[in-house]
């Protein structure tokens, strides 16, 4: 064993798309140790809750990210309609599981471009992304916006989608559902991309559950940790989810769990449209949230995100508190780091979908 | 499995129409839905301040005396909350978005002169009643107060 060195990786680094920082210590071409290091993209969004009012806030928690923006704007909103008793109509939930597995779609299309460029498939990058237009040009044509929504709001959502128009994006996500399926077909079969992330970065069960680690990532090592089949709302429960897991553990199991998510997203939204009910999309909301707490969960395409509020009987929430996925990933990304090759560390962050400005906030 | 599994795609993108579009010689494609960028017909505003009150980036300030609608386009983050809270309908949402620009500048909007208040021409008779009302009025304060002064 030679003299064990030190190398920074990041925050500025070709293949993340997000900065983390990671001290690598190296002994030959082995990571012994890697630590992290968060915090600089921290915007301080918690605490603007003490300075907008409850309802505009929502636009707000929607900033936290990019890419899982609906999700965030959803979870907030269902914190604060379960501490002020709202029912919200059943309409309004299926519209919400809709975008919401849309954000899944567009999210993991994205994940497997950046999996794609961190280990340098070119092309393959730009065939998710081209894919992944299609989502976000059914976002655009729903809710106006293609990254930022501002479709949810406390108490239900803002725009309905016609039935002509529902139509109209199940045939294109048939479309593309043939293209993913070309696309899985070529990841699945590719050898290069075997060789890459096959045996790398084993989580073992016993290590998902004890690092608590949660999404893809817990899927992958056999453990079915998903909160869309408790009680997450939507139209999940009505249409008899289960969660989709693998065993190995591996980078290449983490990446068949995202591809086989892209397929069911499209089941998922199908069967929205087919049992999709009538009736309205919101109920109006009187007063201010009384003084106590509710706290609340949702399964974003990275994880279980957890949502607590606080509320004083004002205009303001007093305290809003968001656990993002990212979060509790990246103890368990610590140690997949331990004793792989150098080469293998871009593949193995990306593979836990790293999202920062989630994670900070 | 295999190598250069991609191949065949990658060939057959080589005789396809680009993914992209050429974007300023090009026009984007607009959907009906698009948030760009809030307009107002200010002829038709009453200046109740509803937008303002209803933005989250406190992007509009309304000035009720002096008749004045602004708005901080570069604060502005297109909710639509505005457009959704106006009264009189007279906000609506363009599916262009703002022009970029050097400065921040502020677009101010200045609203026409209050209309005249409707004069009103009474009668004698209906002097006479008004007269009677406000000595009625009176008489009643004062006795009001003697009882009260007595108790």
């Amino acid at each position: 064993m030679g003299k064990s060195t030190v190398i920074p990786f990041g925050p500025q680094h070709p293949v993340l798309p997000e900065p983390i920082h990671l001290d690598l210590e190296l002994q030959d071409e082995k990571v012994v140790r890697a630590s992290t290091s968060i915090g600089y993209v921290h915007r301080g969004l918690e605490k603007l809750v003490e300075k907008r009012g409850f309802q505009e806030y929502v636009y707000v928690a929607e900033r936290v990210c990019g890419i899982c923006s609906f999700g965030h704007g959803w979870g907030y909103s269902k914190a604060v309609e379960g501490l002020m008793g709202i029912e919200v109509p059943k309409r309004a939930e299926y519209l919400r599981t809709i975008w919401h597995e849309l954000s899944r779609l567009h999210s993991h299309l994205l994940w497997v471009g950046l999996g794609a460029d961190g280990m340098g498939f070119e092309s393959l990058f730009m065939h998710a992304w081209r894919l992944r237009e299609i989502i976000l040009d059914i976002f655009e044509s729903t809710t106006g916006g293609r990254v930022i929504f501002s479709a949810c709001k406390v108490g239900g959502v803002r725009r309905d989608i016609a039935d002509s128009e529902l139509k109209e994006i199940v045939a294109r996500l048939d479309k593309l559902k043939k293209e993913i399926d070309a696309m899985i077909y070529i990841i699945l079969g590719d050898e290069t991309i075997h060789a890459r992330l096959r045996r790398v970065g084993v989580v073992t069960l016993e290590d998902a559950i004890a690092l608590g680690c949660v999404g893809p990532t817990a899927r992958a090592s056999g453990l079915p940790l998903d909160y869309r089949c408790g009680d997450e709302g939507g139209a999940y429960k009505d249409l008899g989810f289960r969660p989709i897991t693998e065993t190995e553990g591996d980078c290449f199991a983490r990446c068949k769990v995202r591809l086989r998510e892209l397929l069911q997203s499209i089941d998922i939204i199908k069967g929205c449209v087919e049992n999709m009910p009538a009736g309205d999309i919101a109920v109006p909301v009187k007063g201010f949230p009384p003084a106590a707490e509710h706290f609340t969960r949702v399964e974003q395409p990275r994880g279980e995100a957890l949502y607590y509020v606080k509320g004083n009987k004002t205009k303001n929430l007093e305290r809003f508190r968001l656990r993002t996925p990212t979060n509790v990933n990246i103890p368990v990304l610590v140690k997949m780091l331990q004793g792989c090759d150098l080469a293998d560390v871009p593949n193995i962050i990306l593979t836990i979908d790293p999202c920062i400005s989630c994670c900070e906030r | 499995m295999s190598y250069l599994a991609f191949a065949r795609e990658m060939i057959g993108n080589l005789f396809k129409p680009p993914a992209t579009s050429e974007y300023p010689f090009t026009p984007t494609k607009v959907y009906e839905a698009d948030r760009g960028k809030v307009l107002n017909d200010i002829n038709n505003c009453i200046f109740c301040g509803m937008c303002m009150r209803n933005c989250p980036s406190d992007a509009i300030t309304v000035d009720r005396n002096a008749r004045t609608w602004k708005i901080n386009r570069f604060a502005c983050v297109q909710c639509r909350e505005c457009v959704t809270n106006c009264p009189k309908k007279c906000l609506s949402m363009d599916t262009e978005y703002t022009a970029p620009d050097t400065k921040k500048t502020e677009e101010v909007l200045q609203g026409p002169p209050p209309p005249p208040k409707p004069q009103v021409v009474l009668t004698e008779a209906q002097k006479a009643a008004i007269a009677a009302a406000q000595a009625k009025k009176a008489a009643a304060a004062k006795a009001a107060a003697e009882s009260k002064a007595n108790a």
